[in-house]
């Protein structure tokens, strides 16, 4: 069964639109942090002085990480299926992607 | 008069101790995510296969010994894991430290000398992964625990795929970004049910620091983009419709699962049965997931 490049294209941007829509997201609760549950079971360990805040940076950085691979990773399949997309002429060097899966 | 009936616990001994080290059940699924890339990979031998099983459960079996003795203080306090050997006091620490060491050094030796140095490099690597960045630096010190430490679980597939090809490519590298946008729903769903222990031992699971509704949420954020995920090796044409099909099938119903539990806790109604859902599809869904690749590319050549 063959698909259209162009239906094919679409499924790509949907999956990284849905991608993006979803990483905000995730990016949202570390950048913009609800307050922390009250009582519960957290309590217990707060008090205990077992439970403490995580260093704000660091968790910016995990949260970041996955992201930029995220990215990384459609870029590198858009390369794969248009090989043509990448290549510059514009410089003194022409850069031509390569690869290509099995 | 009929005689009560005879309850036996297990008997404890080393062996089984030894077994219970590595986390067997566990382990099983890292076999699966290993095994089937090295069938969708390529056509591997049965004892190429076997091999890599052998050296991928020693690897992570010692990694799992090694998780047990820098755990062994926590292990003690939480209800889950204080029959462990250590904490029950049937092993010392240095022992279980030694064992899950020469697992490691067997599995590498192992797998560099029969498979190839790639393979080798890439299990070790999750084994440092899993010991220094997951148990030891983040698993008590933040929420992104799960996430960043989800990449230890990724490296199987990578171990597999190299195993065949010698190489890496996008397709094993997005099955690596598979397992580890599929982790953190998986361990939530868990951590949601097991509050009260991870609050008791002080580790910093996700709805202890954002609460349960908040890590409801980033379950279903990172579901939605393991779904997307799953499809990308079929639109770069690695895998075929028979495996497109089972990953939107599959995906569709984990979706589901955690929609189900995330509108039972904003309705206010009791969400845990949802979540056992969650937890125990999750193991199913990654196994049929990869097996679905490996007979895709079976059935295709």
């Amino acid at each position: 069964m063959l698909m259209s490049v162009a239906v094919s294209d679409t499924l790509f941007w949907l999956a990284v639109a849905l991608c993006s829509v979803a990483q905000l997201f995730i990016l949202k609760a570390v950048f913009v942090p609800a307050p922390p549950p009250m009582g519960g079971p957290a309590e217990a360990g707060r008090a205990a002085g077992r439970l403490r805040p995580a260093s704000r940076p660091l968790e910016m950085a995990w949260v970041v990480l996955p992201a930029v691979g995220l990215v990384l990773l459609f870029l590198w399949a858009w390369q794969l299926k248009h090989p043509d997309a990448l290549v510059r002429t514009e410089g003194p060097v022409a850069v031509a992607s390569s690869g290509g899966v099995r | 008069m009929s005689a009560p009936p005879i309850v036996t616990a297990p008997v404890p001994s080393l062996g089984r101790d030894l077994v219970a080290l590595t986390k067997p059940r566990i382990i099983s699924l890292l076999l699966v995510t290993t095994a089937a890339p090295m069938y969708a990979a390529g056509e591997p031998s049965i004892w190429t296969v076997l091999l890599v099983m052998l050296g991928g459960y020693l690897m992570a079996g010692g990694a799992n010994a090694v998780n047990m003795y820098l755990d062994r203080d926590i292990d003690d306090v939480m209800a889950r894991t204080r029959l462990r050997p250590i904490p029950a006091g049937r092993m010392t620490p240095q022992q279980v430290l030694a064992f899950g060491v020469a697992c490691a050094a067997a599995a590498t030796w192992m797998l560099a000398f029969f498979v190839n140095v790639l393979a080798a490099g890439l299990a070790l690597a999750g084994f440092y992964f899993y010991v220094f960045i997951y148990t030891r630096w983040l698993k008590r010190s933040s929420p992104q625990n799960i996430v960043i430490g989800g990449a230890a679980g990724a490296f199987p597939p990578l171990v597999g795929w190299a195993a065949v090809t010698g190489s890496l490519d996008i397709v094993a590298i997005t099955l690596f970004l598979i397992v580890f946008y599929w982790t953190p729903p998986h361990f939530w769903a868990l951590a949601l049910m097991k509050q009260v222990d991870y609050g008791r031992a002080g580790v910093p699971m996700a709805p202890l620091v954002w609460g349960e509704r908040e890590t409801m949420h980033q379950m279903l954020w990172y579901t939605v983009i393991l779904l997307c995920l799953t499809v990308l090796p079929w639109w770069v044409g690695a895998f075929g419709w028979l495996y497109l099909a089972s990953a939107i099938v599959l995906g569709a119903l984990l979706l589901g699962g955690i929609i189900k539990m995330l509108l039972a806790a904003r309705a206010g109604r009791p969400w845990s049965g949802p979540a056992w859902w969650v937890y125990k599809y999750s193991l199913l869904y990654l196994a049929l997931l990869f097996v679905a690749m490996a007979v895709d590319r079976t059935l295709a050549r």
